[in-house]
């Protein structure tokens, strides 16, 4: 298309990621957030900071299992299925849980849960709050728009993301040469380096994240080959590769469960060592019911459920559901669990957070270059007077509105979280409207220009920075009792906060710099230029001025 | 004055020529680069020697690296019209091969 | 895990460092003369043995998956390490011309 191949290449590899890279840059944040989905949860529900995490092993299993059981049938005995959670290295704790029967028009009942403390009390009264799966869902399913079309706009954008990568890797001739070299303030030559850097350091798990997260979707993005084989029918594919047990229809007598102390020495034998996940009990006061127990399986990166069946009233073994019989299931099975990183303890789930952080850096830094770039052409244009072009001036908001203003949406939603009364009924929507508050008021005043880096790099990092003192006022706990009591999970967040909130402030810091450095230089002002009323323009060339003084 | 029109009606054609190009393979590389991929993906599913859910499985997991490379022919190679012609062939190969299998 | 991590951080942590110093000015920069051209290959060969002696014994103690997972993680966590310390060494040395 241009006249050699690397041009071509090179072409490509800006425009598939210019065109999608706001987008992209929302799907890795809230992605990379989906790491500590389970710590942000808890974290969000300080009724659970005190006496609440426990470990597996420190557990009387037999009377946890009969307390549960006692509890759900007194709680809920018209529930569709009882859920008794032990505590793994994702949910530290224990809880009994129960759906409701569907109403109509649901696909699932509702579920509940109340949390078993160490002193053997339950918590059944906790504040609403959609946690850290909204990072999670946010991270495919965007929000306020129809699922679908969210799924096919991040499919195309993991797509391009894809694309971005090939080409990158063609483009770059030296891929192992130099790239240690993170030279800065040297304008668009720095953004090009933390651009390669963050790129070629993390460039496995670029690829692996982004061509799995295409296979996590794949039935939606590709059905053509279900199409040919099986009509279409997803669910006869899915019960060849993964041996899921049949769900017990309800009989309409009613039966009594047998006690699960009863089965447990069958289920320690069955398991081989592994733990018990938790155990659920389908229809549990009908003749027909069933009792599953779901085992862990942390030692391998394959996402997938190992269980064990019994039969409700008589306690029966009815067999077990293993791993995928398929060889290719298996295959699929690990590529799912590769992107959601279900298996990792925590020395690799921080990699797999900072590999996520990487990813950031890389869309922000292309993105940042490439406005460098586009403004550095316009330069001695703007210099005498002219209005930066329109693209120019989209792609700066765009960046500043996008790239300060996740930080400050994500920090704007845990500040709701605890700031919202617990009981306000409109909370738990409440929150998520604020983070999108805080994403929409940073692009607005990116647009109108009445923010710059440094203010927005600022507030967010001032922001972060007020989370642990803000759990420390809002909790039982704080950064320090936690860490003294050893609840690493609760004082992670806090933790994360802090270097976040850190990191965001040097980053501030450094556009400070950068403008003290060109004190008497009248060229090159920081401040975003907005092609809005006169006004405007007269407001901020005089704040210019003053950031010159 | 004569010659700089001159120049800017060259370069003025010269960019709709490259307008042309870019729409021209964007779509190759999409909208012709998936049906292409999807049919290809139909057809190794069916042939694949191996079970059927293994295979559709397979199929499915390699169509975007499938997707991808075709996305980039689409871009590199020298003219449009051959973009289109391997597309063509392929989603005609791929159709009657599953016509047959099925 | 534990105690596979230290001697993977460290053989990938030396890798990278001499990786770093097979380039030609970092090798100047930091020992302060320049590398023949030998020494380039020979520290970049070591570079690549250590890598490999780190592969190994991912994939020995872990499964494939696991190992490779591991692997790939801690060279991007030391690379960046090093490419971090190396950055720093550079702002400093920025800076102290202006303090004097």
């Amino acid at each position: 298309m241009k006249e050699s191949f690397f041009r071509t290449m090179t072409w490509l590899h800006t425009w598939t990621g210019l065109l999608v890279c706001w987008l992209l840059m929302l799907i890795f944040f809230a992605g990379t957030l989906s790491y500590y989905r389970y710590e942000i949860n808890l974290w969000m529900k300080p009724e659970l900071h005190t006496n609440v995490l426990q470990q597996y092993q420190d557990l009387d299993l037999a009377q946890t299992l009969v307390q549960g059981q006692t509890y759900l049938a007194d709680t809920a005995p018209g529930a569709k299925t009882w859920m008794l959670r032990l505590p793994t290295h994702r949910l530290p704790f224990v809880g009994y849980a129960w759906m409701d029967a569907p109403k109509e028009g649901e696909r699932r009942g509702k579920f509940h849960e109340h949390i078993v403390t160490t002193e053997g009390e339950m918590i059944s009264d906790v504040r609403a709050t959609k946690g850290g799966h909204f990072f999670y869902r946010l991270h495919f399913d965007l929000h306020y728009l129809p699922v679908p079309l969210a799924r096919y706009l991040v499919g195309f954008a993991t797509m391009f993301m894809l694309l971005a990568i090939i080409t990158g890797i063609v483009i770059h001739k030296r891929i192992f040469k130099d790239f240690f070299a993170l030279r800065l303030k040297k304008g668009p030559r720095s953004w090009l380096d933390s651009h390669t850097l963050s790129s070629v350091l993390a460039l496995p798990y670029h690829l692996m994240i982004t061509y799995t997260g295409l296979i996590t979707l794949m039935f939606m993005y590709m059905p053509s080959a279900m199409e040919a084989t099986y009509d279409g029918n997803r669910k006869a594919l899915q019960k060849e590769i993964t041996p899921v047990s049949t769900p017990a229809k309800p009989s309409g007598t009613p039966g009594e469960l047998v006690s699960l102390s009863t089965i447990l020495p069958s289920v320690l034998e069955q398991a081989e060592g592994k733990p018990i996940r938790d155990i659920r009990i389908q229809n549990p006061l009908d003749a027909n019911s069933q009792i599953q127990v779901v085992l862990r399986n942390d030692s391998r990166v394959a996402d997938h459920e190992y269980q064990l069946l019994y039969q409700g009233t008589s306690g029966e073994f009815i067999g077990k559901v293993g791993d995928s019989p398929s060889s290719m299931g298996k295959a699929y099975d690990t590529m799912i669990g590769l992107h959601a990183g279900r298996f990792a303890e925590p020395t690799l789930r921080f990699a797999l957070f900072l590999s996520g952080v990487l990813g950031c850096v890389m869309i922000a830094s292309g993105t940042l270059l490439w406005s460098k770039k586009l403004r550095q052409k316009q330069q001695k244009q703007i210099d005498q007077g002219a209005r930066p072009s329109l693209g120019l001036y989209i792609t700066e908001s765009l960046n500043l509105g996008v790239i300060a203003g996740l930080p400050i949406a994500a920090a704007s939603y845990l500040w709701a979280n605890r700031l919202l009364s617990a009981d306000y009924a409109g909370r738990y929507d409440a929150e998520i409207n604020l983070f999108f508050t805080g994403l929409g008021v940073t692009l607005l005043l990116a647009f109108l220009g009445r923010i710059n880096w440094r203010g927005a790099l600022l507030t967010g990092g001032l922001m972060w920075l007020g989370i642990p003192v803000l759990n420390a006022l809002t909790s039982s706990e704080n950064l320090i009792t936690n860490i003294v009591k050893g609840q690493w999970f609760i004082a992670w967040i806090d933790l994360l906060a802090l270097m976040v909130g850190g990191l965001m402030l040097l980053a501030a810091s450094y556009c400070k710099r950068k403008i003290d450095n060109k004190v008497g230089n009248k060229h090159k002002t920081k401040v975003q230029d907005a092609p809005t009323t006169n006004s405007v323009k007269a407001a901020e060339s005089a704040q210019a001025i003053k950031e010159h003084v | 004055m004569h010659t700089q029109s001159a120049i800017s009606l060259t370069s003025m054609r010269q960019k709709h020529g490259h307008t042309f190009t870019v729409i021209n393979r964007t779509l190759a590389a999409l909208v012709g680069g998936y049906l292409a991929t999807a049919s290809c993906a139909a057809l190794l599913a069916l042939i694949l020697p191996m079970s059927t859910a293994d295979s559709t499985l397979l199929a499915m997991m390699l169509s975007f690296a499938l997707w991808a490379s075709l996305a980039i022919y689409a871009f590199a190679a020298k003219s449009g019209t051959r973009v289109w012609i391997l597309l063509a062939t392929l989603i005609a190969i791929s159709l009657v091969g599953v016509g047959a299998a099925q | 895990m534990v105690s596979i991590l230290l001697p993977l951080t460290a053989l990938n942590l030396s890798a990278f460092v001499i990786f770093a110093l097979s380039s030609f000015s970092t090798y100047r920069e930091l020992l302060g003369r320049a590398p023949t051209e030998n020494t380039g290959k020979l520290l970049k060969i070591a570079a690549a043995l250590l890598l490999t002696a780190s592969l190994w014994l991912c994939v020995a103690s872990k499964s494939w998956g696991l190992g490779l997972l591991l692997w790939f993680g801690n060279m991007t966590m030391t690379a960046l390490l090093v490419a971090l310390l190396l950055t720093l060494r550079d702002e400093l040395k920025r800076k102290k011309p202006k303090r004097r």
